[in-house]
């Protein structure tokens, strides 16, 4: 047992080995409110890597409802309800983390899902909380609301799956902090199934070992971006690095987001992992779920989000989300142009602050015929 | 749509059909008010049987018609849906209909699948679908064989069938339906749904859902907001 | 814990008509011609039998902490330079259907690599002290019985649409199809099959240490597990280990896994070490 420095928590905290960053960090940040739930990205996933036997089940990727999804079946609210209520003291959290919390015999707090747990993936779609009778309208925050959450392997800094293998078959990649399961070494003991809070390790019946999401790593060394993020309809998703708080670059687009504009929070940072995809959060779902779900920066985070269209450096950053299929390390904004840069500076991609809009005339003065809106 | 879409296609999906009368591994269900549903004494997740004016619905003559009366009756799950007011279900028109053919797949495979065993057409309902329910609107005018018409895609000009043209156009949209509980929604017709005895649903939230509902489980030190 | 005992005695026995012999206070494997052709082999029914208790495992992390396998009923015979162990527990449950949250029952058996004066530590040996362990598990015998490598035998109701390693344009059994396959199973392609296609119901490992464990170089071991009355019976046939020949004495421990308790790996129901004496004989 280590003590380790987890800057989420804004504090040390106790983890199974001592605390070893890598070199860089896989990092991605989900802009919540552009997810339309087309579950794209969790076809590019299964099309890629999970159609093999004994992985039909299996969604590394997944997008569900919140209130009332879940995938696998009540993960979030069940480990809730077993570390009970905890609380922030600004953005210091004064609870326990699931390794503070492990019981007796245990290195992590978790629970087993039942096989029955991983049906109906898609369960409480587009369920709201709250009511729509007639003549409802909606004003912000909505007092009936539901959003998607996108989620994969967070690749966090302090793996509950990899603190809890007793023999050593998950580890962390030194050169990006991509998490991985040795699949010679794993002998399917499912310690990680149960102690992972995300429940994104899974056990595949057919082969009787454990498998998760790889971060696409062979299109990281590639520099390109993961299946998952290129084939989102919807560009919500950014692939980079992220430092820790005093090494983070405003020209990184991954630190400019989560460090420099605080707009973009991991999710349940209490559970103490240090998990690596930040999300802009919705901005029409009432506080207290949210602080729930990101913790107490979520105010400022909904606050600066939707000043956006007045800040044109975040603006132009939210800009180049989806834009390139290669992971861009830098970026920076000439006037109404946004680039998207290599770490040497090199141009990538370059988009618009904002989107040209052209109106075509509705007379063809050359055939003179009204143009009408058919294909 | 393949079968990792449709597991996705609304909650009731399972890529391992683990209730054998799950037509596929995704299947077709109605939205419903929950206090709707609760006063026909309906659980989130039953079968129900959604009907229609019997004196054309599923089709005329139906009473004295059993063995088609038995592939076209509207059997579905019911979803509880607070997104929708008192009086209004609502339900997908693009799912896979039942078929004679997946009928009899659904009622004498071992494993119940929906599927037609001489073409393979897989159905997302054990009987029926919405259109049992709705009327369809032909055009009489176009219904012959020696109709010229332009094909379905680029310019060619041809004669005889084609679907945009002789089948019905649009999907019929409104009915007014009765509906009523057809079997129990738990794992084989016993008990309830799963998420419903685990207390994720809506108006069957657990103690711990109301919670988590409410955001209970954190207190992020910043007073009463939202 | 009598009424078990009994029940093991009368499982280790076979029922058949004749009296168990009385227990046994450590593991003794008597001399025969010939070994027994599986664990319900009649030939098994007069060997006395060592009823060892069964402790939780709660050395290490993640420990047992709730007892479940009571006792394992152990009878012994060798044949000048094998040994035959039938391993025999009580277990209500068929727990030999891998599942993405179902676990197996199985049964192992681990001795000193190397006979030194001081034992390695019981669980799983120590840096400079392996142990020789030979495992079986409930899905490998169902594998090697003929359950298919097909999702259906796992989810019978399972149909997928399709496989890319069962696509048309792959020729069934051609290098190219067969590389389509491994790449959707890593785990095979590099030659960790835990489940799937077995030729054997067993596999020989080496520990020196919890969390070390490893298949061994050399595959040795046959055996065989049948369900009886009420429980699991497994035969499990090796050489005799090195220096526990005939007239010598060794030591054994055991391990035993209830798949409906989700047991595998650290969490099990295991012995210490046990005297192991190898008869000499006609």
């Amino acid at each position: 047992m280590a003590l380790v420095r987890n800057w989420q928590l804004g504090r040390d905290m106790s983890y199974w080995y001592p605390e070893a960053r890598p070199t860089r960090q896989f990092a991605a940040v989900f802009d919540i409110n552009k997810c339309i739930a087309c579950q794209t990205c969790t076809l590019a996933c299964k099309t890629t890597w999970t159609s093999g036997r004994g992985q039909e089940y299996m969604l590394w990727n997944n997008v569900e409802s919140k209130p009332y999804g879940f995938y696998p079946l009540a993960w979030d609210v069940r480990l809730l309800d077993m570390l009970g209520a905890q609380r922030w003291e600004g953005s210091r959290y004064a609870g326990r983390t699931l390794f503070e919390a492990a019981p007796a015999g245990e290195r992590v707090l978790g629970w087993r899902p039942d096989d029955l747990d991983y049906a109906h993936p898609n369960v409480g779609e587009d369920d709201c909380f709250g009511r729509i009778d007639r003549g409802a309208a909606l004003s912000l925050p909505h007092a009936a609301w539901f959003f998607y959450l996108a989620r994969i392997c967070n690749h966090c800094t302090y793996p509950a799956c990899l603190a809890s293998c007793p023999r050593g078959s998950i580890y962390k990649r030194p050169e990006d902090g991509i998490v991985l399961v040795d699949q010679g070494r794993c002998r399917g003991y499912r310690e990680c199934v149960k102690a992972c809070p995300y429940k994104k390790v899974f056990f595949n019946p057919s082969t009787g070992t454990s498998e998760k999401c790889i971060a696409c790593y062979p299109k990281i060394e590639q520099g390109e971006q993961p299946q998952c993020f290129v084939n989102c309809i919807g560009k919500i998703r950014l692939a980079g690095f992220v430092s820790v708080p005093e090494k983070a670059r405003p020209d990184n687009p991954i630190d400019y987001l989560v460090h420099v504009r605080k707009v973009a929070l991991p999710l349940f940072p209490q559970f103490g992992l240090e998990p690596n995809v930040y999300y802009i959060p919705p901005v029409h779902v009432p506080l207290p779920y949210l602080e729930q779900l990101f913790g107490p920066a979520v105010k400022g985070a909904v606050e600066t989000y939707r000043r956006a269209p007045e800040d044109a450096d975040l603006a132009g950053l939210l800009a180049l989300f989806g834009s390139s299929q290669q992971v861009m390390p830098r970026w920076k904004r000439l006037g109404d142009t946004v680039l998207g840069l290599s770490e040497d500076g090199r141009e990538l991609v370059r988009v618009p602050l904002r989107e040209p809009v052209y109106v075509r005339a509705a007379l063809d003065s050359v055939r003179g015929v009204v143009r009408t809106n058919v294909p | 749509m393949t079968d990792q879409i449709a597991v996705l296609f609304g909650p009731f999906g399972d890529i391992y059909r683990r209730d054998r009368r799950s037509p596929w591994v995704g299947e077709g269900y109605v939205d419903i008010n929950p206090d709707d549903a609760r006063e026909l004494g309906i659980d989130d997740g039953d079968y129900v049987w959604i009907d229609s004016d019997p004196s054309d619905r599923p089709f005329r003559g139906w009473q004295k018609d059993r063995k088609n009366a038995a592939f076209s009756r509207l059997l579905c799950r019911a979803r509880y849906y607070p997104g929708t007011p008192r009086g209004v279900t609502r339900m997908w028109f693009n799912m896979y209909g039942a078929t004679p053919g997946s009928h009899e797949g659904h009622t004498t495979r071992p494993d119940g699948l929906a599927r037609n065993p001489r073409t393979g057409y897989q159905a997302m309902f054990r009987s029926g679908s919405h259109q049992s329910a709705t009327r369809g609107w032909l055009k009489p005018t176009w219904m012959t064989d020696s109709l010229v018409r332009k094909g379905l895609f680029g310019q060619e000009i041809g004669k005889g069938f084609l679907p945009d043209v002789h089948c019905p156009t649009g999907a019929p949209r409104e009915s007014i339906v009765r509906i009523t509980r057809a079997e129990p929604g738990g794992l084989e017709g016993k008990g309830r749904w799963r998420p419903v005895e685990l207390g994720l649903r809506p108006r069957y939230e657990s103690e711990a859902m109301r919670r988590y509902l409410a955001g209970g489980f954190i207190d992020a030190g910043t007073g009463k907001e939202g | 814990m009598r009424k078990i005992l009994a029940a093991l005695l009368a499982a280790a026995a076979c029922g058949c008509g004749s009296r168990p012999a009385p227990p046994l206070p450590e593991v003794i494997a008597f001399p025969r011609a010939a070994l027994p052709d599986g664990p319900k082999d009649p030939a098994w029914t007069p060997v006395p039998a060592h009823v060892a208790s069964l402790l939780l495992q709660d050395l290490v992390e993640p420990r047992q902490l709730t007892a479940t396998t009571a006792a394992l009923a152990v009878q012994a015979v060798h044949d000048g330079s094998r040994l035959a162990l039938r391993l025999s527990w009580a277990d209500p449950t068929v727990d030999d259907l891998p599942g993405a949250s179902r676990f197996v029952d199985a049964c192992a058996v681990q001795f000193p690599t190397v006979v030194t004066p001081d034992l390695p530590a019981p669980q799983m040996g120590e840096a400079g002290r392996p142990v020789t362990i030979t495992a079986w598990r409930a899905s490998w015998q169902a594998s090697v019985d003929g359950r298919p490598d097909d999702i259906t035998a796992l989810y019978p109701r399972a149909h997928p649409d399709h496989y890319p390693f069962a696509a048309p344009s792959l020729p069934a059994g051609s290098a190219a199809q067969q590389a389509m396959e491994r790449r959707y199973a890593p785990a095979r392609a590099l030659g960790n099959v835990m489940e799937g296609p077995r030729m054997s119901a067993v596999e020989d490992l080496v520990a020196d240490g919890p969390g070390t464990l490893r298949t061994a170089p050399q595959q040795f071991s046959r055996g065989e597990g049948r369900r009886t009355a009420d429980g699991w019976a497994v035969q499990l046939v090796r050489p005799l280990p090195d220096g526990v020949g005939p007239g010598r004495r060794g030591a054994v421990a055991f391990a035993v896994w209830e798949g409906s308790h989700q047991e595998a790996g650290a969490r099990k129901m295991r012995t210490g070490w046990i005297p192991l004496a190898i008869r000499e004989g006609p």
